[in-house]
């Protein structure tokens, strides 16, 4: 949970579960559909979050932390004093550790990002849930992603027949 | 890799939610065709126009292709260069054909019969040299 810092405007996140986090304004306006409400004056000093429970919550909170452009004492964002490449290689290192979730996890993080609008968290989860099934059959994409084949066994043939280089 | 089973996650049955994971899918020439033959659902969601706009329109680097190549017996032939299962098998082109220009995944043929004179589109997402 965040910590109250001097001059820094804090908000309340409560999830359905009853938990709540608060966070600093910047680090939650992260989220677009939160910040269009911080904007448009619809929030109030606690904002429910519906549909996330508090541990997925608390990561999208966790990945916000780290995404928000930081400033230092003399305003200067952190990017003005770390190399911009350095500082993104940083942000790559810390992503791949945060997204090695379990499958269940890392659909509820795609929802919530989807939810929130939050462009770096929906690309991060698609992306490596694409990673995962692109080398893979397309018995094992169905079979990872639980989607019935509705194809008759005629029609999926004809699917393969007519771009049967793209199965080689 | 071995994948895991489990049951259906929410995310998977939101429409706009499958469609976000695949337009993550590489840009390359096998992907949608792979994707169109995982289910009907799928198909149809990966045929549809404006997911198709948005494919192409994903900041990534295209792929290259192969290249168009002019035979001194006027014809025009195109070699990939792309192994499998990229390695998209080139588009008949009967003796006459000249390719007049490529931009941007479309390529524009003129033929000596009017009617063979044709502009072509590459699969999405890729590029071709000429």
């Amino acid at each position: 949970m965040a910590t109250r810092e001097a001059g820094k405007k804090m908000i309340m996140l409560k999830s359905p579960d009853g938990m709540e986090f608060e966070v600093e304004e910047a680090v939650a306006m992260e989220s677009q559909t939160i910040r269009k409400m911080i904007e448009d004056d619809c929030a109030d000093t606690a904002i429910l979050i519906p549909n996330i429970n508090s541990k997925i919550l608390s990561r999208v909170i966790e990945y916000c932390n780290k995404h928000v452009p930081t400033t230092g004492a003399t305003g200067a964002a952190a990017s003005d004093t770390v190399a911009p490449a350095a500082l993104a290689e940083d942000l790559k290192i810390w992503d791949a550790e945060f997204i090695k979730v379990n499958r269940a996890t890392r659909f509820d993080l795609i929802q919530a990002a989807s939810y929130l609008n939050i462009k770096g968290l929906l690309d991060l989860t698609s992306q490596t849930t694409i990673d995962t099934i692109s080398d893979n059959s397309l018995e094992e994409i169905r079979s990872f992603l639980s989607t019935k084949n509705d194809y008759l066994p005629e029609e999926e043939q004809t699917i393969r027949r007519e771009n049967q280089w793209a199965f080689q | 890799m071995i994948l895991r089973r489990g049951s259906s996650p929410a995310a998977l049955e939101d429409d706009d939610l499958l469609g976000e994971i695949l337009l993550r899918l590489p840009p390359m020439p096998s992907s949608l065709p792979r994707a169109s033959a995982v289910s009907k659902r799928w198909q149809g969601l990966v045929t549809d126009h404006g997911f198709l706009r948005r494919f192409r329109a994903h900041d990534r680097e295209p792929p290259l292709l192969g290249a168009f190549l002019h035979h001194p017996a006027d014809k025009l032939k195109f070699t990939p260069i792309l192994p499998a299962p990229d390695r998209i098998p080139p588009p008949y082109l009967d003796k006459g054909a000249r390719l007049l220009s490529c931009r941007h995944g479309h390529f524009l043929i003129i033929h000596r019969e009017p009617w063979m004179s044709s502009c072509a589109t590459t699969p999405p997402a890729a590029s071709i040299v000429c």
